[in-house]
């Protein structure tokens, strides 16, 4: 059926007379007519404003109201100000401290989507430019609904590149009007602030589709395998004694340059091409040659170690400081994306050798190239020049050094003040005055790296270098194995999961998610994974998470990826690839309510968001709670009825989304196959909670995949987990269980004396499982 | 050593023109002991953190066998059981913190409180849910008794070193012992 689209121009005579003739009533319309192939009627709410889906937001607000924890009291943003809101005070705008915080939350999850907007727009550009509209967007094999973020919120089925195009202007004129929001004197409500947050959530999850299905067509990205290549990760991988490449930041598409250009010179293996963040999880879904130095927290400290001789720089999570950082050690940077220039020189239209030649000679420090083809080339060349120049940079300074600096400590914990997570950096600088530097390497595992303690350093002490060298040998052993990214969960995989996971029988899906701000180290995000692997579930990751997960191994000493398949099912370990690729694990969700439950799909935003909510346990963790990208992500799941449970640093996001579980009246359902109302106790009981410390996350994790549509075998399986594992962390059976279980069918087997005895304790009183859903339009016959 | 007070621990962490008065624990124990609903919050560092005579977590519970009523976070909930203590309540910090901002909410049902004390909690996070309180809790008063100045709280210790910090709340436990 013929679409008619964006009504660009339109011509109306009312009435005109040219000679004998007369014209009256003429409108004419020219748009945009697309021929398309029947696949699904367009639903409801093809690329839905900013007020179109705002009823559903608030029925999910109705439940899960908002709790903000104010990082400032204040309002900066305009020049009445500033305004003191302390305790529900107005500004001079009127605005009060509760739409204030909803607002940063609003602009927050706006900076995440515009980020990853235009990662999807230079990607798009790109790879325009390099092989024409045409270039299909291809899945792979036994993936039909190729796009489900796409499809269901704009309607449009991606068969090409061209295809995008709308989707991207769909996708800038959104963040356009949400940043227009926060604008003083627009919006008032806290609700409908957060209602907006979660419209900028759901354009950055299409934006992280649509930048993923572009490059993982392009370049030819693993395609759903499973089982794709083991990639070398860790500093301890790499061979210093080559010219070593770092890439740095979330847009691959330069860094690719390099990997072609070796190839094409037949040269791959006497160059190391290193990566870190999710440029790093990219180039390893390009090829697997390239190896990942580790999660952004490691940022810092391997630039310090001084092994780089090029730095090429893209866009995202990139230390602001970096161009300092590397002239300390003579790195020439490359910076390829307009989105961070850091001052240097254009050279995009420089000859190759021109370019090589400043960098090499030290008469620029980096440059700035925007023609990612040129990249390639003057990356390798620059480094197999500059290499023998730079050998005596590529070590921090020694032990002896480093104890001089060390020496000038005066114990004014101001290194420590200045942590975001408190470390006690300040003890063990101070130790390594005696030349015991183990305090030191206890750390190096727990920073993040961010580089404040220096900063805030009266004597000037360099104290991730101290903390570089202290840990050095550590460092060498670092070495472990990470699957490549595989990409898009395949149709047949959602057919095989689908029914176990509605159903209950595989308890759920958790997915590590997000940046490496832990409050004690990555292992914690791998104890995490590997315990909801041995209880079954369908672990997935992304990005910095799955790296981290990556840097542990078991007492058998492999890593969660040796040891788990990287299927997605239950007791698999899914590494999906960087954070754009999150919007596989969301699109998985959308996928099991349109494949498996064949709810449509195209443009049937509540009703998909409505399914998920009700049906599908699955639950976000995002433990190292870092940049406004993954507030955005969790924001978008947080739409389409995804919980997420966020580490303790994630309390700097200022908001929760809670329930009260004792309030009946919130954790009311419809039954749609009567109308009548339902309690299904709290299931889930939150859409955004911030967990104290991981024994809690666990806990809440396996609690939030319980939803209202198990059947009694599946709550049996949820409940067995929640009992157990709050038991063996907590000490005691939870005291909601009595909310959950809705009929004596649902108590676990092996618990039932004791749960029985517990439900008695408790005056419990059996309800029905309802057909659930919160859309009284989905009500197939009315009592 | 050098003794900052009234200076938020975390720098850079001064949240707006109302702060919380610093705290000393002669003023401490009078506060505590005109409380008519008190509660005191014991986080998640009960374990690790160490006064005088042991881990934090022996002492509040000899402060709860007083009289006051003692509600822990989740992930603390085990260590006191073992120890033949139970606690008034046991929830999620942010579970806790959602409930207070509602003035008809208790932990008995026999009226909002009006004094909560925190120890033992990370940074970080406590001085969040304490700004909770602070702008949506006014119903309220709260108090941190960790050796790290809390600008968010209502009164809160200043920054002190470890051994100071273990006396000062050796003396604070005393007195509320001695009433």
């Amino acid at each position: 059926m013929p679409l008619l689209r964006d009504k660009t121009t339109r011509v109306s005579i009312k009435k005109l007379e040219a000679g004998s003739a007369i014209i009256e009533g003429l409108e004419v319309v020219i748009g945009k007519i697309i021929e398309e192939e029947p696949w699904e009627p367009i639903g409801p709410t093809p690329m839905p404003s900013i007020a179109t889906l705002r009823s559903w937001d608030f029925r999910l607000l109705q439940r899960y109201p908002p709790t903000y924890s104010p990082l400032c009291d204040m309002c900066c943003m305009c020049a009445i100000g500033k305004c003191d809101l302390t305790k529900m005070k107005k500004g001079g705008c009127g605005i009060d401290i509760r739409a204030h915080q909803a607002r940063e939350i609003l602009l927050r999850t706006t900076i995440g989507a515009a980020a990853h907007g235009k990662h999807a727009r230079h990607l798009f550009e790109h790879i325009s430019a390099k092989f024409g509209d045409d270039l299909s967007i291809d899945a792979g094999i036994e993936v039909e609904v190729e796009a489900p973020i796409t499809r269901l919120v704009t309607g449009i089925k991606p068969k090409t590149l061209a295809d995008f195009r709308e989707v991207l202007e769909y996708i800038e004129n959104q963040i356009a009007s949400l940043l227009s929001a926060t604008a003083m004197g627009q919006e008032g409500s806290y609700l409908d602030f957060e209602s907006k947050a979660f419209h900028a959530g759901m354009i950055d999850n299409l934006a992280l589709e649509v930048a993923d299905l572009i490059q993982m067509s392009a370049y030819n990205f693993p395609r759903g395998e499973p089982d794709t290549p083991l990639i070398d990760i860790g500093a301890g991988t790499v061979n210093i004694s080559k010219p070593l490449i770092l890439s740095i930041g979330h847009n691959v598409s330069a860094s690719i340059e390099i990997i072609d250009y070796l190839q094409r010179n037949d040269s791959m293996g006497s160059l190391e091409v290193t990566g870190l963040c999710c440029t790093a999880q990219d180039l390893a879904r390009y090829s697997d040659q390239a190896k990942i130095i580790g999660p952004i927290s490691r940022q810092l400290k391997f630039i310090r170690s001084g092994i780089a001789d090029v730095i090429v720089t893209d866009e995202q999570c990139i230390h602001t400081n970096i161009l300092q950082e590397a002239q300390e050690i003579k790195t020439p940077i490359i910076a390829t994306s307009d989105q961070m220039c850091l001052g240097l020189p254009d050279m995009t239209e420089e000859p190759v050798e021109n370019i090589v030649n400043a960098l090499v000679t030290g008469q620029h420090p980096g440059v700035l190239i925007l023609d990612h083809s040129k990249v390639g080339e003057v990356a390798v060349q620059t480094a197999r020049m500059i290499a023998p120049i730079r050998k005596k940079y590529k070590a921090v300074p020694d032990a002896k050094t480093l104890i001089e600096f060390a020496e000038k400590c005066t114990d004014c914990e101001r290194c420590r003040r200045n942590c975001p997570i408190d470390l006690p950096i300040d003890k063990a600088v101070y130790e390594a005055r005696t030349g015991n530097l183990k305090k030191l390497v206890d750390i190096y595992d727990l920073c993040i790296g961010c580089g404040r303690c220096e900063s805030e350093c009266t004597p000037n002490i360099p104290i991730i270098s101290l903390m570089e060298k202290a840990a050095e040998q550590k460092i060498k052993f670092e070495k472990y194995k990470i699957r490549a990214g595989r990409g898009i969960i395949k149709d047949t995989e959602i057919r095989k999961v689908g029914r176990p996971l509605v159903l209950g029988r595989i308890p759920g899906i958790i997915a590590f998610a997000g940046c490496p701000s832990y409050p004690r180290g990555g292992i914690e995000v791998a104890e995490m994974a590997e315990e909801y692997l041995k209880r079954k579930y369908i672990v997935v990751t992304t990005g910095c998470s799955a790296m981290s997960i990556a840097q542990y191994k078991n007492e058998e000493g492999k890593t969660l990826y040796e040891a788990y398949p990287g299927d997605f099912d239950a007791g698999c370990l899914a590494n999906v690839g960087s954070c754009v690729s999150n919007a596989h694990v969301i699109g998985a969700a959308i996928k099991i309510a349109n494949i498996f439950a064949r709810r449509p799909l195209r443009a049937n935003y509540e009703e998909i968001a409505d399914y998920i909510l009700n049906r599908i346990g699955a639950v976000v963790m995002l433990w190292g709670a870092t940049s406004q990208k993954s507030l955005s992500i969790a924001t978008g799941a947080n739409r389409l009825g995804i919980p997420v449970v966020i580490g303790p640093q994630g309390a700097r996001y200022r908001r929760m989304l809670l329930g009260r579980k004792e309030k009946r009246d919130k954790y009311m359902v419809y039954d749609a196959r009567t109308g009548e109302q339902v309690f299904i106790g709290p299931a889930p009981e939150h859409l955004v909670y911030i967990a104290e410390s991981k024994t809690e996350a666990l806990v809440m994790g396996t609690k939030l995949c319980i939803k209202p549509n198990d059947t009694t075998m599946g709550r049996q399986i949820k409940l067995t987990h929640y009992i157990d594992i709050h038991k063996r962390y907590f000490g005691t059976i939870p005291d909601d269980v009595h909310l959950l279980v809705r009929s004596e069918a649902d108590v676990p087997f092996t618990m039932k004396e004791e749960i029985l005895s517990f439900l008695k304790e408790k005056k419990w009183q059996p309800n029905i499982i309802p057909d659930p859903t919160i859309l009284k339009r989905m009500i197939r016959s009315r009592k | 050593m050098i003794t900052i007070a009234a200076s938020p621990w975390q720098i850079g962490g001064t949240p707006g023109p109302t702060e919380a008065a610093t705290l000393k624990p002669e003023t401490a124990a009078k506060l505590i002991q005109i409380a008519k609903r008190p509660i005191l919050v014991a986080g998640s560092l009960t374990l690790e953190t160490k006064v005088s005579n042991g881990p934090l977590i022996d002492f509040i519970i000899e402060w709860g066998k007083l009289g006051i009523p003692v509600v822990a976070t989740k992930p603390t909930l085990k260590e006191f059981l073992k120890r033949g203590f139970k606690p008034s309540a046991s929830m999620g910090l942010s579970d806790l913190i959602n409930r207070l901002t509602d003035p008809t909410w208790s932990l008995d049902g026999n009226g909002a409180h009006d004094l909560i004390i925190f120890l033992g909690i990370r940074y970080p996070i406590l001085s969040q849910m304490l700004s909770t309180l602070k702008h949506f809790a006014q119903n309220l008063r709260t108090m941190s008794l960790n050796g790290f100045f809390q600008p968010n709280a209502d009164w809160s210790f200043p920054n002190m070193k470890e051994e100071e910090w273990k006396e000062k709340m050796a003396f604070l436990l005393k007195t509320l012992k001695e009433k």
